[in-house]
């Protein structure tokens, strides 16, 4: 039935019996103290020593996760939500309640490029889970250092490397349900292999990975599916070099996925679709010191995205697939993008450093609904940040971002201001505020849609959306007796943002729909965050509460200007040393979220709210070692078996909307891992 | 040893996964669809009544490599280069027919020299005998030509050369000849009619909207007319006002710009043409969309329209002009309606009235879509003749296809005729999560201008994937 399984099954189990290989730590006993974090600095640092607001997840959490996608990761994280776009088989992202198109996703520090999709969003399930070490996440932009779209915030995901020293192999299986759907080609079937070696000053690594997705049913018929399925491949490697003064690596990534999106036949004729990605991403970063003061920090990267949807016909009966005719039933829309950034952080004295730097972003597209032609944005940033450690409490970071665009209007400069104040050993506030900004995308600026109903183009003249962001955390050690740690914090955030990019008649031509610069809107939340870390039993509670503006609030007063959604998370692992066992248990409650919407009633337009429904999502993991190598997970995932959550919409009759609820899952599943991992 | 004893140790297993992995990440691109090559029927009729006709040799899509189709001939009571012609030429019983990349059909013109004579029992028969490397002979090899009128006794799969997703054609069918006659919907703007009517109706299949100024003076009508009406007078510009906030009064005034959708006559947009010059008045014309993606919008005009003996004349110009043209038209009683370019003057748009039974094309039909009836363009719609032509629909539940016969004839009741009967009620619209489709539970029973009455039935809404190419099949029920 899964000859992948069987054969992966069988070729760890002879390794594990011809072993004879050294004992090593078992990663799950090594507890971490100090979460360390590079995202927004030069070198790595403690979070708690970092200005920024950062959330690591690490490796051992996400293997408690049993993850075969990062979303399964960041779903039960608070201030994060997921949801399915069941025509495409994307899925929506948001953060602290904006749309992912304002989240910037890196690898290493490094942007992705290739955003698709109604929200305009890096698709984060397109990255090989089993590459990740851990992953940063800093709410608020950070757009003085990684310019455009880090509006709402950063996500960082920073990759595995060599073992200094030795070799490294690890082969994992990972078997899933879809819901009740499972078998050849029906549930989750993933199997990767990564390799390493890490020798003198050189070291090199490997990765391959297959994951398929069988697809979701769930209320469709026939051959449709509710969640598309979907095919992926993925492969890396990295080689570089790592000398006491110099350090650097070139890493290229290649992910290739296909969603399947078959049609309803007709006279034994489907008309089916797929949707075929592919993302080579290039990477080279050097870092030198100059001298013990001076560091030199480059990043560059080329990455080549492509989307090709393929439509074809094909006979149920006889099994013939053929490519379909036609104007736009055939293709390929290309993403080239280009990323160089220069950074020369300057220690000049104990109390005070300097930031100079150049990040210079180039993107082109063509292709289908992009008007004719390739189109080219040109984005330059010079960077000046400062770190001044005013005393042993009280750390400053201001920061200044020039900007130089070739196509929209950018702000000339923005400024951002983050201070950390110590009160304490055990305890810190910390203020930031930051001017924040999304580029019009490259479909905003030269979107062209025709056709007998349609009459969509883009707009030059767009201007950045723009935001100024401000929060403040205190975060409180209450306990800290060697491994044992109990710490509190709370945080606070409003997010307001200006010339936010919206549909529009076109002024020239009223008959046609364009994109404008109209509107605004603001986020505004609170959370509070109890983690309590022991050798056995952590525990991390959640809660956070976030409200939305209400963009009808100009049109009607008697509306609430926000609205409000609780959300709460909590979180425990245990972990039985003796046994070599560990239990994760993670449980996110998503509050009603409601929402104001015009609808077309008896022909009067009317202001009604709407309610999203509350749900419990919840994912519980076993996880054994049986030995040194072999590790055994096994669990569920959704464990409250939440598909579509209900929605009090009106608009569900209207041209244009179908669905009075949202995907967000497709139901219970359970999983088993298999992971072998020799180190030498 | 380079590599290192570790992977050298594991080094098949590396290999093998890494070759799997290789093997299944290569994704093949299917294959383009097979192109079948037929006659696009297999009977026509040549009568006297006509001196050329066109065969068509249909692909079943556009054609990827140049070559030659060769067709053997064989004539029976006809004599070439005395009583007949063809181009290309036949040469020794066969006929050469070149293949153009990029073309879906290639045709014959068979023309006969001035001052033959003919019985009406000559015959020839064409055989697609050998074609280019890439095509594949399709169902319709043999093509039987007879010299007289015919009655065709049906075909099994014919499709409908709508020209593409953008429909860009409209197409009229003789089920009886087994002709299908194709003209860019562009090509003309309005219809005269010619029988006792004096009516003018609208190109629907443009989305053109006519609105009368009340005046009765060409040269008064200037831009002037029309403050307001560029955010109103289209139909891109009523759908964005019935989905936008509150639904403006104007809204209820829309219907009036097209002609009644049933194709009553005494509906049209534009009044009767009176005999009484004063009372006939100048109308702006929005010409609708033209032909192309995205689709182009045609300029607005004013027109006044008069009688002019047993005929009319028509006067018109830009908007702006201060001054115009004039054209007189004249009743033609073997069509229908005489047809107009406001460009070009006088075409020939539609056959003869006794030449074709129902046509394909979009159309601009009267629909409620929540705010009271507008008009709203509708794609791959079926008009039927109003001369003589009468069409019902059947349900499989009342009546198989395949099982009515002649003797369910003495039973039928054709109904109330009106040019929308089939319209597009053979499929099914579509919406956001779901592709327009056919409707496999019905067919239509179609009564000819000659009494031969026809079952037929549309099988396809697209052809290899492509919108705007639907197909039917038809069988004979009873000869007229």
């Amino acid at each position: 039935m899964f000859p992948w399984a069987v054969v992966l099954s069988l070729i760890l189990l002879i390794l594990n019996f011809n072993s004879n290989a050294q004992t090593i730590e078992d990663s799950f006993s090594i507890q971490q103290i100090e979460e360390i974090v590079v995202t927004g600095g030069v070198t790595p640092h403690s979070a708690r020593q970092s200005v920024y607001q950062i959330r690591s997840i690490g490796q051992e959490t996400i293997k408690l996760h049993g993850a075969s996608r990062l979303q399964d990761v960041l779903a039960t994280e608070t201030n994060i939500r997921f949801n399915q776009d069941l025509a495409t088989g994307g899925s929506n992202m948001s953060m602290q309640g904006l749309a992912g198109q304002n989240v910037k996703i890196l690898i290493d520090g490094v942007p992705m490029i290739g955003r698709q999709g109604t929200n305009n969003e890096i698709n984060i399930n397109q990255i090989d889970i089993n590459t990740i070490q851990r992953v940063e996440i800093v709410e608020g932009p950070m757009s003085v250092i990684y310019g455009a779209d880090a509006l709402a915030g950063v996500i960082n995901i920073i990759t595995k490397k060599a073992v200094e020293g030795k070799y490294d192999l690890t082969a994992r299986i990972q078997e899933e349900t879809v819901n009740n759907a499972y078998g050849w080609p029906a549930g989750i079937h993933q199997e990767s292999m990564t390799g390493g070696i890490a020798k003198k000053d050189l070291f090199a690594k490997i990765n391959l990975s297959r994951n398929e997705f069988g697809g979701y049913q769930g209320s469709a018929t026939g051959r449709d599916f509710q969640w598309h399925p979907k095919t992926q491949y993925m492969a890396g490697t990295i080689l570089g070099v790592d000398k006491i003064k110099t350090s650097a690596h070139y890493r290229l990534d290649w992910t290739n996925e296909n969603i399947f999106n078959p049609g309803i036949p007709t006279s034994n004729i489907a008309n089916d679709q797929n949707y075929i990605t592919n993302r080579w991403m290039h990477q080279f970063q050097l870092d030198h010191n100059v001298s013990t003061k001076i560091k030199l920090n480059t990043a560059f990267s080329f990455t080549h995205f492509s989307r090709n949807v393929e439509s074809t016909t094909f006979n149920v009966t006889t099994q013939d697939r053929r490519l379909s005719l036609g104007t736009d039933s055939q293709d390929t829309t290309i993403f080239n993008g280009f990323t160089g950034r220069i950074l020369l952080p300057i220690v000049i004295n104990k109390s005070i450093s300097l930031l100079p730097g150049v990040d210079v972003n180039i993107e082109s597209g063509r292709g289908g609904r992009i008007q004719a032609g390739t189109h080219t944005i040109k984005d330059a940033g010079f960077i000046l940040s400062g770190e001044l450690k005013l005393s042993d409490k009280l750390q400053i970071k201001p920061g200044l971002r020039m900007i130089y665009n070739s196509v929209y209007h950018a702000p000339a400069a923005i400024p951002s201001l983050n201070t950390r104040w110590n009160i304490s050993s055990k305890s810190n506030i910390k203020l930031s505020y930051g001017r924040g900004f999304r580029a019009p995308s490259l479909r905003e600026l030269y979107f062209s849609f025709f056709d007998s109903n349609h009459a969509v183009v883009g707009n030059t003249n767009l201007k950045s959306e723009l935001s100024n962001s401000f929060s403040g955390s205190w975060s409180w050690i209450l306990k800290n007796s060697g491994p044992k740690e109990v710490s509190l914090s709370l945080n606070g955030f409003y997010n307001s943002i200006d010339n936010l990019i919206n549909f529009g008649q076109n002024a020239a031509n009223p008959l046609e729909v364009t994109y404008i610069n109209i509107d605004h809107y603001k986020t505004k939340g609170l959370t509070g965050q109890l983690q309590s870390k022991a050798e056995k039993l952590s525990l991390n509670f959640t809660a956070s509460y976030t409200g939305r503006y209400n963009q009808l609030y100009t049109e009607d007063q008697a509306t609430n200007a926000f609205v409000w959604s609780p959300e709460g998370s909590l979180s425990i692992n245990y972990n039985f040393q003796k046994n070599k066992f560990s239990i994760g248990l993670f449980q996110k409650y998503t509050g009603k979220t409601p929402y104001y919407e015009t609808v077309l009633v008896d022909s009067k337009q009317i202001i009604h709210q709407a309610i999203l429904k509350d749900y419990f999502w919840s994912d519980l993991t076993l996880n054994k070692s049986i030995n040194t190598r072999l590790s055994i997970s096994t669990g569920v995932r959704n464990l409250f078996n939440i598909k579509q959550v209900a929605n009090s919409s009106l608009a569900g009759n209207g041209v244009h909307t179908n669905a009075n609820s949202l995907a967000v899952g497709y139901g219970r599943s359970l999983f088993l891992i298999l992971n072998y991992n020799i180190i030498k | 040893m380079l590599l290192p004893s570790f992977f050298r140790k594991n080094l098949f297993i590396t290999l093998l996964l890494t070759g799997l992995f290789i093997s299944q990440s290569c994704q093949k691109t299917p294959a383009l669809p097979d192109n079948f090559v037929s006659f696009q029927t297999n009977a026509l009729g040549f009568p006297t009544t006509e001196s050329t006709i066109s065969i068509i040799i249909a692909f079943s899509r556009a054609a990827t490599t140049a070559g030659t189709i060769t067709i053997n001939t064989a004539l029976v009571g006809v004599v070439y280069d005395t009583q007949i012609t063809t181009s290309p030429a036949l040469v020794s019983n066969t006929i050469q027919v070149p293949v153009v990349i990029g073309d879906i059909s290639e045709s014959i013109t068979l023309s006969k020299k001035s001052g033959a004579l003919f019985e009406g029992t000559e015959s020839m028969k064409f055989t697609i005998s050998a074609l280019p490397a890439e095509m594949i002979f399709g169902p319709n090899l043999t093509l039987n030509i007879s010299f007289a009128q015919i009655i065709s006794s049906g075909a099994a799969e014919t499709t409908i050369d709508g020209g593409g997703a953008n429909h860009p054609n409209k197409v009229f069918i003789d089920l009886s000849g087994n002709k299908m006659t194709s003209i860019p919907r562009s090509d003309w703007d309005l219809g005269f009619a010619s029988g006792n009517d004096f009516r003018v109706k609208l190109n629907s299949a443009n989305g053109m909207l006519a609105l009368s100024t009340g005046k009765s003076d060409m040269n008064a009508v200037t831009a002037a007319d029309t403050i307001g009406l560029g955010s109103r007078f289209s139909l891109g510009a009523v759908f964005n006002a019935i989905i936008g906030t509150d639904v403006p009064a104007w809204i209820a005034g829309t219907p009036a710009w097209i002609d009644d959708p049933s194709g009553d006559l005494s509906k049209t947009s534009i009044t009767e043409v009176s005999s009484t010059d004063t009372s006939n008045k100048v109308y702006i014309i929005n010409e609708g969309m033209g032909i192309g993606t995205p689709a182009p919008p045609l300029p607005w005009k004013k027109v006044r329209i008069l009688r002019k003996g047993s005929g009319y004349v028509i006067q018109y110009a830009d908007i702006n002009a201060t001054t115009f043209t004039e054209t007189n038209i004249n009743k033609d009683i073997t069509r229908n309606f005489q047809y107009m370019d406001l460009e070009k003057g006088i075409v020939s748009v539609e056959p003869d009235k006794e030449q074709w039974d129902i046509s394909w094309s979009g159309f601009t039909n009267l629909t409620n879509l929540g705010a009271g009836l507008v008009p709203y363009y509708f794609q791959d719609v079926i008009l039927q003749n109003p001369y003589k032509v009468q069409t019902v629909q059947i349900l499989n539940t009342t009546k198989d296809y395949s099982a009515f016969g002649e003797s369910d004839l003495t039973t039928l009741n054709f109904g109330v005729q009106s040019q929308v009967n089939i319209g597009a009620n053979w499929r099914t619209g579509g919406g956001p999560t779901s592709a327009p489709a056919i409707r496999n539970d019905r067919y239509y029973i179609i009564k000819d201008a000659s009494n031969n009455v026809y079952k037929l039935r549309f099988t396809a809404l697209d052809s290899n994937g492509e919108r705007g190419k639907p197909k039917f099949e038809y069988a004979l029920v009873k000869k007229g």
